[in-house]
């Protein structure tokens, strides 16, 4: 019989609650789904057992023509909610790669104060907080009213029920995703690197795109990603400030599983929201490895 | 090396001053009016306690801090107005701060290619950067690769390859071992001489600075204390700060009682120290010093003829073996401790014996008493 070294049995014992939970709450959902997704949606809801591709079909390009009619439409959606998490992602490190330097020049105390108010809004419900926003931004709100009080404006914006209304809501919520990583990396780097950046003639902008953009690469990454894939999926928001106008991916999601009941089509989707997430990711990563073949 | 007359005013500084406000709301003065002149190809060392404003001096020239008032010219063109990318001195840092993600080659180069230094001319000059500092071909291997030691070199070759005006080098050898620390000094010696250029090196340890140094400049809360070759430091300090900070020092605290020939005869509490000078008076209070090595060992036998006054009565407390020479550390009558370094052959006497510690009276240095004073406020 073969027999297992020390440190094999410790890495078994290691890893077993981690692989045993994901594998029964992560694996085999996401393989019900990929099943489902080929399956035929059935008369009342749930499936019939039958091979049944017209799912795919309905939004790829091929439909039988009497069930099934493809409409580009859901490909449409895919790709606005494609463009409004890119942007999302865009946005949120903007602010947040600032604030992540400011905060890391404090001193210790004023650090962990802010650290403390970035992660604050995770001590109330988001569903409340994006009611806030409803507040601020709907016609009659305090962002019209103020624009308004300063003469900026003599109509009300219609900010509600928009895409920009979706992007503001979605990097409020996803702020803290993009700062903690991104304050991370940007903490370690040490100070003297960029005076040595300096010492030897390079000009703010180029220490920044020379020695400060890829020593804190790992966090802007780390963000980015964390930002863009639950942004992607994300009905929440597109449903309480985008309303019946914005429709992002996950509302068409929710709508197929939760109302039309077609629980195949539903689960198409979400494959082919899943392919196009590791597509985008995975060619970010490449791009960004390519340029930065160290480390 | 260089074809202009090495200029006797290339970097100067003016009324230099520098305060901090520190965080319970007092004002330190980390640079308190210096004024210096360093040459164009000289060596020269800010030596002092730390907080004494030397890692200030050296940022403020470097670009990365700023100076309250002051001015400070290099080669005749005022330096503070310059961002520190733009100031024709590049810095050595004290942790190295080589860019751990990039290579040798790149760390070296990163100044050429800032300078859009063409590629091949690139690559020549930092081989020879990396030559000159004893490292070839390590080019494509990253900064943790390297040992401290090498990664020093590095630090060095990343900076004399923009060819500037001046080095500053920041405690650049604190993290070596002894062994590697002393060749290192040797080597940036060689390396400066080479070079022809001024190099600015802040230490704390004054050995180093002894051995490296054409001039020490020695600062103390912000001000200079003196200005001088290692010997001038050494043998003829301005201050007491300087003789006690530089070197093991015996100081002697008296009245002048007695002046003839060219020599003065100190009471120092009760112990008669005597001196050549021509300029003490009788009355005039002093600080004399005399360096443990300036000490010969006559154990017990009773003074004889010339010599007689030219000693110290003392009682040996213990005596340290250290190689070549033995540390006695001794005491006087009236209770002062005083050190003196005998070389091991002469030192055959044992703890507690009454020994004479004879001196020569022209070895014996008049610390200045202005400066004196001076010190004696600073450490009130």
């Amino acid at each position: 019989m073969k027999s297992f070294s020390r440190q094999q049995k410790q890495l078994v014992l290691l890893l077993a609650p981690a692989t045993l939970f994901l594998g029964i709450f992560f694996i085999g959902p996401l393989l019900i789904m990929a099943v489902y997704s080929f399956l035929e949606p059935g008369l009342y809801g749930g499936v019939e057992w039958n091979f049944y591709h017209w799912n795919y079909g309905r939004v790829l390009g091929w439909a039988d023509g009497f069930y099934e009619e493809f409409d580009l439409v859901y490909l449409e959606i895919l790709a606005r909610s494609a463009g409004l998490a890119l942007a999302t992602t865009l946005l949120t490190l903007l602010v947040c790669y600032p604030a992540a330097f400011w905060i890391s020049r404090m001193s210790t105390r004023g650090k962990a104060l802010c650290l403390f108010l970035i992660t604050l809004p995770f001590f109330s419900s988001m569903i409340i907080r994006l009611y806030a926003w409803i507040l601020i931004l709907r016609d009659s709100g305090f962002a019209n009213q103020i624009l308004d009080a300063l003469g900026l404006i003599s109509e009300p914006l219609g900010l509600m029920y928009s895409s920009t209304a979706v992007v503001i809501g979605m990097i409020y919520i996803f702020v803290p995703f993009m700062f903690l990583p991104l304050y991370s990396s940007v903490e370690k780097i040490d100070g003297k690197l960029i005076q040595a950046s300096q010492d030897l003639g390079a000009a703010p902008l180029t220490t920044f795109r020379k020695v400060i953009l890829p020593l804190t690469l790992p966090g802007v990454i780390a963000g980015s990603v964390l930002v863009f894939i639950p942004s992607l999926g994300n009905f929440v928001v597109p449903s309480m400030l985008g309303g019946a106008k914005v429709v992002m991916i996950g509302n068409l999601v929710e709508q197929q599983f939760l109302y039309a009941r077609n629980w195949p089509f539903g689960a198409t989707l979400s494959m082919l929201m899943i392919v196009s997430m590791l597509v985008i990711v995975s060619f970010y990563l490449f791009k960004v490895m390519k340029n930065q073949p160290q480390s | 090396m260089s074809e202009r007359n090495s200029a006797p005013d290339f970097l100067k500084i003016k009324n230099a001053m520098r305060h901090f406000q520190t965080p319970e709301g007092s004002l330190v003065k980390a640079l308190d009016g210096i004024n210096l002149t360093i040459a164009q190809s000289e060596f020269i060392t800010l030596l002092g306690p730390s907080g004494c404003g030397k890692t200030t001096l050296l940022n403020i020239i470097a670009g990365f801090e700023r100076l309250d008032s002051g001015k400070i010219l290099l080669d005749n063109s005022p330096l503070l107005e310059l961002p520190a990318h733009k100031r024709p001195v590049n810095t050595v840092f004290q942790s190295y701060a080589l860019f751990p993600h990039l290579n040798i080659g790149d760390n070296v180069g990163y100044g050429l290619d800032i300078h859009g230094v063409a590629k091949q001319e690139r690559n020549k000059r930092v081989a020879e950067a990396l030559e000159m500092v004893g490292l070839q071909g390590v080019e494509k291997r990253r900064p943790t690769q390297l040992s401290g030691g090498q990664q020093q070199r590095v630090a060095l070759a990343r900076a004399i390859v923009n060819r500037p005006k001046m080095l500053l080098l920041d405690e650049p050898l604190s993290a070596l071992d002894r062994n590697l620390r002393m060749k290192m000094q040797i080597e940036l010696k060689n390396l400066q001489a080479e070079l022809g250029i001024c190099f600015l090196f802040v230490t704390h340890d004054q050995e180093e600075a002894l051995t490296m140094s054409d001039r020490i400049v020695v600062l103390n809360g912000g001000k200079v204390e003196q200005v001088g070759t290692p010997d001038e430091i050494y043998h003829r300090p301005a201050s007491r700060f300087v003789s006690e900070f530089i070197g093991e020092s015996n100081i002697f605290s008296g009245t002048v009682s007695r002046c003839e020939n060219g020599l003065a005869l100190v009471n120092a509490d009760g112990s008669e120290i005597v001196c050549q000078s021509q300029q003490l008076r009788v009355g005039q209070p002093v600080s004399l010093l005399l360096r443990p090595e300036h000490f010969q060992l006559v154990a017990g036998s009773p003074a004889s003829g010339t010599s007689s006054q030219a000693m110290i009565q003392a009682r040996l407390q213990q005596s340290v073996f250290i190689g070549r020479d033995h540390q006695l550390h001794c005491q006087m009558a009236n209770g002062q401790p005083i050190s003196a370094l005998i070389r091991s052959a002469m030192a055959a006497v044992q703890p507690g014996q009454a020994i004479e510690l004879h001196y020569d009276p022209a070895a014996v240095h008049v610390i200045p008493a202005a400066a004196q004073q001076s010190a004696d406020e600073e450490a009130a």
